[in-house]
């Protein structure tokens, strides 16, 4: 157990009390096909290749980023990232890599801890993309070496979109270049589960994956509203579903219960602070500390809500361009927009960001610098500068781990939200 | 009427007592160490001093990291908005304050009103602040005082590249094994500092508000090291605005506020 001190959140969404009890029980069935070898199990990167896996009716996805996130909420990490660090691992790389080779190295096999879900099976095979972060590619070969080479491993190499380009105006190669690797990837998860490729299917799934990130994007722009109807608290835990079970119908019921839930909260004005006056709305930028995500409820002492983020704009495609008739078109332009959204900053801060900050009337914005995640975290000081410069929205820059704990200090980062909460006061006043 | 403003800070607390006028009427600071009861010893040293006792004090405002535990605080704000309040009372003109002190060195910049635009604050590790250079007083075995006039006697600041108490703490012992002398390794160390802080500050620059002589003020315990102000002013480009007592800006700004409060 953590020795930091953390705090756990308070949900105001009824759909994000389904979230847990869906995980768990997926896990629940992801350890009885290890049993009875009924599906093949396989590792994929959060935001990455999912869709390509519910194409096959025999494949089950895991997400060792999930696990992570939900090893850290329970507060569970410290040890496995002790085993990590002990084989040699830095403490500088990512959280998520370090807990999750930490987990596979000795953590797997304590017969005393009892993990989320009872435990992130061993899988028969690993698929990754470079979209959301270079260093998956990294992780899973490191994966893929500590399982013995026994584990066939698959990965895509999604570019970086060059400045010359926008996400509306890609060159044909680049989509063709994804495409062939989607196509390679099919091939490969064909050879494993031993099935045909089923294009109808393919379609299907393209189409339920859209579904999903539709509504969720609607749900998105509901948040628009003031009072805002649901804070960063439960956005962040009910991107699981979304992320998980992308093109699948399970994805497509649940965002719309959310869509729903949201929906009718704004209709009747009910917000965050249940009737009291939202003072300050603000923006969580980058992946949250997991283990602490109470750190959004300790906002609404100062009257003050997390009323989107940017992550959760990473994980639903936003621009809505899931054609299923063109099925592998459609996922090359998913995997490359993320690749966009993690590198193209020139372009990300002013049409995400800032788009956002303003849409949402932020007052201000909390940036997360993790230490172990460069990709996600070099540019947030640059980041920080236009927007004070040219939209005139402050940023507080405050550094740890997305699930190490250690890297946490409590007192120290509330005395940097506390300060940032009087400012913003002061200068919403002084703009009055 | 009378305020008081408390600053518990991690090395050292401070207590100023102000008339409900705006004058000071006295001032005091105190090691914080470890023990409690520390807010009310450092107002009791301040109320003696102004020849007051605790029930002529109409409000308290406390502020520092140790700001929730003084026990008469009527209210707590924090030492961003506190020093920003105190700073701007003794040098109207102000626009960017570092900020050294014994855990934390931060920057803020004000508006035209005074009010807080934007701050930054050190990372968690010690580097750039009071207790760095409190280590190495220790390792060098000078008094924490003496590293700012000492450092002025040096030919030339050694180098000393790493801002981490813990390896500029070997690279302090490498420096003395290799005979460099003392005052050197000073310089350098508060060339370190100052170097670390000048980063902090260009974090928080913003083209429309320009450094200038006269908008850029020093405080913290660590503006009494004129070594680490020296060699910020050598980064900076000309000479800062230094209180005379640089310690007490977060009390004062604490106390003016508790003035709004009565």
């Amino acid at each position: 157990m953590s020795q930091v001190k953390t705090d756990k959140s308070k949900k105001s969404i009824e759909a994000t009390k389904l979230v847990y009890p869906m995980v768990k029980e997926y896990y629940a069935e992801a350890n009885k096909v290890v049993q009875d070898h009924s599906k093949k199990l396989c590792y994929v990167t959060g935001a990455g290749l999912v869709d390509l896996c519910w194409v096959y009716d025999n494949v089950l996805p895991l997400f060792p980023e999930n696990f992570n996130a939900a090893c850290a909420a329970k507060q569970m990490t410290p040890p496995l990232l002790e085993i990590a660090e002990g084989a040699g691992y830095a403490r500088e790389l990512c959280g998520y890599f370090r807990n999750h080779t930490g987990y596979l190295l000795e953590g797997k096999d304590k017969e005393d801890v009892t993990y989320p879900g009872g435990g992130l099976p061993i899988p028969d095979f690993l698929i990754a993309d470079s979209g959301s972060c270079y260093f998956h590619l990294k992780w899973w070969r490191e994966t893929e070496r500590i399982l013995g080479y026994k584990v066939p491993c698959y990965l895509i190499d999604v570019p970086y979109i060059a400045p010359r380009m926008t996400l509306d105006e890609l060159e044909a190669h680049y989509l063709d270049y994804t495409v062939k690797q989607i196509k390679g990837a099919l091939e490969f998860i064909g050879r494993i589960t031993g099935r045909e490729l089923d294009k109808d299917r393919l379609r299907e799934v393209v189409r339920l994956s859209g579904e999903a990130s539709a509504l969720f994007e609607e749900m998105q722009n509901l948040r628009k509203a003031v009072p805002s109807p649901m804070g960063s608290e439960d956005a962040l835990s009910c991107l699981m579903p979304l992320v998980q079970w992308a093109g699948t119908q399970q994805a497509v019921d649940f965002a719309r219960a959310l869509r729903d839930e949201v929906k009718a909260r704004v209709d009747a004005g009910k917000g965050v602070l249940q009737g009291k006056e939202e003072k300050l709305r603000l923006l969580f930028d980058n992946i949250p500390p997991w283990y602490t995500l109470g750190f959004f409820n300790y906002l609404h002492k100062f009257n003050a809500v997390s009323v989107i983020e940017s992550y959760t704009y990473y994980f639903h495609y936003s621009r809505g361009r899931m054609d299923p008739d063109k099925p592998y078109e459609s996922l090359a332009r998913k995997y490359l927009y993320g690749c966009w959204f993690m590198t193209s900053v020139r372009e990300t801060v002013h049409s995400l960001i800032a788009k956002k900050a303003i849409d949402y009337k932020v007052d201000g914005i909390i940036s997360y610098a993790l230490y172990g995640c460069k990709i996600a975290t070099g540019f947030l000081p640059y980041q920080a500068k236009i927007m004070q410069e040219q939209y005139g929205i402050p940023t507080l820059l405050l550094e740890g781990d997305m699930v190490d704990p250690r890297d946490y200090a409590d007192g120290p980062v509330k005395n940097r939200v506390d300060a940032f909460m009087e400012m913003l006061l002061e200068r919403k006043k002084q703009k009055s | 009427m009378y305020v008081a403003g408390i600053d518990i800070g991690s090395m050292t607390s401070k207590a100023v007592i102000l008339s409900s006028a705006g004058d000071v009427l006295s001032h005091a600071v105190i090691l914080t160490g470890t023990g409690s009861g520390v807010a009310q010893k450092v107002l009791d040293i301040a109320l003696e001093k102004a020849k007051l006792t605790q029930d002529q004090i109409n409000y308290v405002v406390a502020t520092g990291y140790g700001r929730v535990g003084v026990p008469f605080k009527d209210k707590q704000v924090t030492e961003i908005t506190c020093h920003a309040r105190g700073v701007r009372h003794l040098f109207p003109e102000v626009s960017y304050i570092i900020d050294i002190g014994g855990q934390d060195s931060k920057v803020i910049r004000l508006g035209l009103h005074g009010e807080v635009q934007d701050f930054a604050m050190n990372d968690k590790c010690a580097a750039g602040t009071g207790r760095f250079l409190a280590v190495m007083a220790g390792v060098l075995n000078v008094g924490l005082n003496d590293l700012g006039p000492l450092s002025l006697e040096a030919k030339e600041p050694a180098i000393i590249s790493s801002t981490c108490t813990v390896f500029a703490e070997s690279e302090v012992v490498s420096r003395i094994a290799e005979g460099t002398p003392v005052n050197s390794i000073i310089a350098g160390l508060n060339k370190a500092v100052a170097e670390r802080v000048y980063a902090l500050l260009r974090t928080k620059m913003v083209s429309q508000i320009k450094l200038k002589e006269g908008n850029v003020v020093l405080t913290g315990g660590v503006a009494r090291n004129i070594g680490v102000a020296k060699a910020l002013e050598e980064k900076i480009g000309f000479p800062l605005c230094i209180p005379d007592h640089p310690q007490l800006t977060g009390a004062l700004g604490a106390a003016l506020i508790a003035i709004d409060y009565i």
